[in-house]
């Protein structure tokens, strides 16, 4: 079974995504605060959290990094207001996040591939180890085209030290050698992968 | 003035609307206390989901405020925090499907 946890401190988001979700076959949770949130992981093999930011008690990337210990193959999203870069390299240092999307989030055809998308990798992820391993940026291409870090697609020495330093040293060495490709999806998401992971 | 939101939005703004406000209650406190560094933080906040949700001139304003931290012009972020209360306060949201 695919399952999906939204975590927001407004109901009336959680009401709205609840109404948008119905349609599909994905078995979504709601969470109010990340104690809650912490409360589904544990319960249940959850593939994919969405959470916000800011949230009073547990911020979001709090969350985000408890639940990477909790339930590791979770891919964590997160829903946030700011297009700032200090939230973004954060947000990925920090929370070790898949995704980062900006609200309010329309939830939409491509949204709800997106999620599969995403559901899938996590399914792929639990399925081995040597998978979960694999290091990937996904960035909505329009937040790093706001933040003017990568506006063109071209792999400049610059955008490479930007990618690095989002990474936190957790690239190998010599991963500039490596045959990694940045495509800009047809779904407007940036993302970076390893070729030799032969997933692509 | 007339601002044309997404209707997909319409039952999340309410909420989003009463958040400004505490927001920009909040940068008056930060003012208050000289802590220019928070209140160019929240009014870039501000800046940023005013811009996603369709709100833009806020989203203009709000820069402004974090334009004016840099030189402590407290008059001036006054002023702006005024307009950006108004704002919210006269707009005429008109829900479409975008």
């Amino acid at each position: 079974m695919k399952r999906v946890l939204f975590v927001d401190d407004d109901q009336m988001i959680l009401k709205l995504i609840e109404r948008k979700m119905k349609s599909t076959d994905i078995k979504c949770h709601f969470a109010g605060s990340g104690k809650e949130a912490l409360k589904w992981l544990k319960q249940f093999d959850i593939n994919v959290m969405f959470t916000d930011i800011m949230m009073p008690d547990m911020n979001g990337l709090e969350l985000a990094v408890k639940a990477q210990s909790i339930s590791p193959n979770t891919m964590r999203i997160v829903l946030s207001g700011s297009t700032q870069v200090t939230a973004i390299v954060d947000a990925i240092n920090e929370g070790h996040v898949y995704k980062y999307i900006v609200k309010p989030w329309k939830i939409d055809k491509e949204a709800i591939e997106m999620i599969e998308e995403a559901v899938n990798i996590s399914k792929e992820w639990s399925a081995g180890d040597d998978v979960k391993s694999e290091k990937i940026i996904f960035v909505e291409a329009s937040v790093l085209k706001k933040a003017s870090l990568l506006g063109s697609w071209v792999l400049t020495d610059d955008n490479l030290s930007v990618i690095e330093s989002s990474f936190d040293g957790g690239l190998p060495v010599d991963w500039r050698d490596q045959p990694y490709e940045l495509i800009n999806g047809s779904d407007g998401v940036l993302r970076l992968y390893n070729l030799d992971m032969g997933r692509k | 003035m007339l601002v044309y939101i997404d209707r997909d939005f319409e039952s999340i703004v309410p909420n989003y609307l009463s958040h400004i406000v505490n927001q920009l209650e909040q940068i008056e406190v930060y003012l208050g206390n000289k802590q220019y560094k928070d209140v160019e933080r929240v009014a870039l906040l501000i800046r940023d989901s005013a811009r996603n949700y369709g709100f833009l001139k806020a989203g203009h304003m709000a820069s402004k405020i974090s334009f004016y931290c840099k030189y402590q012009s407290d008059e001036n972020i006054e002023e702006v925090i005024k307009a950006v209360r108004l704002y919210f306060e006269k707009c005429n949201i008109q829900y479409v499907d975008i």
